[in-house]
């Protein structure tokens, strides 16, 4: 039996997924594990497929949908952060940031703050997580977040090559990290604007990572398959398509429908995940 | 030829350090060192430092890596990034904690933003449009910053966010890549820690513990369980630089530590303890994995 070991934020973790569903596409005889978790970034995403590696004996796989650049995560404790209580009374997104590290710790004293991406501002109700999270925000720029990104990518692909598990990484959409043209086009990273970033870059074994087209993610690969996002999260279109489009590129709006979920699972992951196990 | 990179904090950084006593060693052999440590850093500076030089490297290579304080975190304060932060910053002149450090600071033309010029060297090199802000040791309640300077203000900030357990988590998860890379490039890799820290028990000790054992820790020199370069040093005989302790008096270089029952270095170690370090544990150790060579 073969443990198969799955991690991402929501485009892996929502009840229809391409990870919730890859059980019933496979052999019994092997075990899917899902450990991701909605609206994190790389350093959860990571951590928590390390977790679950660590305590899983016998053979394994590790399949890894990374998300944007721009999300942290900070750990609030009751004992050691005076956040924690002002916090609670701001009613967070409770349930969601109180499950962590593969759903097996769920504790009356802990959340995770998440910063989610550029532009969401969940928390903008709620005035302590707001200023915690903004104050993130204007002091860790983009070539720091990038950086960390990347290594965190790094850390998983060192931590499998060196325990012999097959590993498969992709990104959940194009614009996990920044996508210029010229680096759409180069398939490499500005060094005049991440100088930080553009040195772990060359680290990460490219190789070992799985594009749509040059560098597109699983939504890129859905829309140009004729999928959408789920309609009733398209708060731009009317009537709402799912997408838009912009310089002649089609991107997805909100989550993917579980028809594309099942085609990527199908087409991408599935095939892969036989490939290994034979 | 044979590179030797060398990753750690100040204990490694600063210019009379065991590095600068292992380039001397090895000067008139075919071997070429490489410190890429700095002041105040943590396990991510050090081996974000570490990798990318022994990625550069195209020659055989070893490594020594020096750990430091669990709690320290970094920001890059990029001008073009950040720009009313970066000048913030570095308009600010309470930058030095004390009043001595300051007056030394603005003794010297090129001081006058003392503690920038040390927070502009990054990644190896000065870079004037990018200030590393350096938490340091929180839980020893050391800060490079004062309060109310706009850099001790945003790091008082970030502490109060990110909380011990996430910060030993990372530490353990960086020695643990460096560890991985060398192992999976053939690269031989010496790690210890600069002095044993106070090790508080974690909020979460299946998950900090869970990252704890991604290292490997018979790729760790200890002296004596526990116990880093520091410790040794006072199992020699030596202590710290006298000029940085200002707990005794006349200044000894070390205290007693009644948790721990034990002496504990003041400040930084002194010259002849980092050639004495480098003699009987660095270059041993590198003799054998020159001569395995």
């Amino acid at each position: 039996m073969t443990s198969i070991i799955t991690t991402g934020c929501s485009f892996t973790h929502d009840p229809d997924s391409w990870a919730n569903i890859l059980q019933d596409k496979i052999s019994n005889n092997h075990n899917v594990y899902n450990c991701a978790d909605g609206g994190v970034g790389q350093e959860y995403i990571v951590r928590s497929a390390l977790l679950k590696l660590q305590q899983t004996q016998g053979p394994k796989i590790c399949i890894a949908q990374f998300s944007g650049f721009w999300r942290l995560e900070f750990n609030v404790y009751k004992d050691e952060n005076m956040l924690f209580d002002k916090v609670i009374t701001e009613s967070p997104d409770w349930e969601h940031s109180r499950t962590w590290y593969n759903n097996e710790l769920t504790e009356d004293n802990f959340f995770i703050l998440k910063t989610t991406d550029i532009g969401h501002k969940w928390w903008s109700n709620r005035p302590t997580i707001k200023k915690t999270l903004e104050s993130v925000d204007q002091t860790i720029g983009p070539d720091q977040r990038l950086c960390w990104t990347y290594e965190n990518i790094l850390k998983l692909q060192l931590y499998c090559k060196h325990n012999n598990i097959p590993l498969f990484c992709f990104w959940g959409w194009g614009d996990c990290r920044p996508t210029r043209k010229d680096e759409i086009l180069d398939n490499h990273i500005n060094a005049n604007d991440y100088p930080l970033a553009s040195k772990v870059y060359n680290l990460v074994d490219w190789n070992n990572f799985w594009f749509h087209t040059d560098k597109g993610g699983m939504a890129d690969w859905m829309i140009d398959h004729g999928h959408t996002g789920k309609l009733e999260e398209d708060h731009t279109n009317n009537p709402p398509k799912g997408y838009h489009e912009y310089d002649g590129k089609k991107s997805m709006i909100g989550h993917p429908t579980s028809t594309a979920h099942e085609d990527f699972c199908d087409q991408i992951i599935v095939p892969w995940v036989n490939n290994v196990l034979q | 030829m044979i590179d030797i990179i060398i990753g750690g904090c100040s204990f490694t950084h600063n210019k009379d350090s065991w590095a600068k006593h292992l380039a001397k060693h090895y000067e008139k052999d075919s071997v070429s060192v490489t410190n890429v440590a700095q002041g105040g850093v943590g396990q991510e500076h050090i081996v974000r430092s570490c990798l990318v030089a022994l990625q550069k490297s195209k020659n055989k290579k070893i490594c020594i890596a020096q750990f430091s304080g669990f709690s320290r975190m970094e920001i890059i304060v990029d001008q073009k990034e950040r720009p009313e932060l970066y000048s913030s910053i570095k308009m600010d002149k309470g930058y030095l904690k004390t009043d001595k450090q300051q007056s030394d600071a603005h003794a010297g033309t090129k001081m006058s933003f003392a503690g920038l010029v040390e927070g502009r060297q990054w990644e190896n090199h000065y870079n004037d449009s990018i200030i590393l802000l350096r938490t340091t040791d929180i839980e020893g309640g050391l800060t490079w910053y004062q309060v109310k300077t706009t850099a001790g203000k945003t790091l008082d900030k970030y502490n109060q966010t990110v909380g011990l357990d996430q910060r030993k988590m990372l530490s353990y998860e960086h020695i643990a890549s460096l560890q991985w890379y060398c192992k999976l490039n053939d690269i031989p890799l010496f790690c210890f820690w600069g002095w044993d820290e106070y090790n508080m028990d974690p909020h979460n000790k299946e998950v900090v513990n869970a990252s704890r054992d991604l290292v490997d820790w018979d790729n760790f020199w200890f002296h004596e369980g526990a116990g880093g370069m520091a410790e040794w040093m006072i199992a020699q005989g030596h202590h710290g630089c006298l000029d940085e302790d200002d707990i005794n008096d006349p200044p000894k270089g070390w205290r007693f530590d009644l948790v721990k029952g034990k002496k504990m270095m003041i400040g930084h170690p002194t010259p002849e303890a980092h050639k004495d370090f480098c003699d009987q544990i660095i270059v041993p150790w590198v003799k054998e994995r020159l001569l395995n060579d």
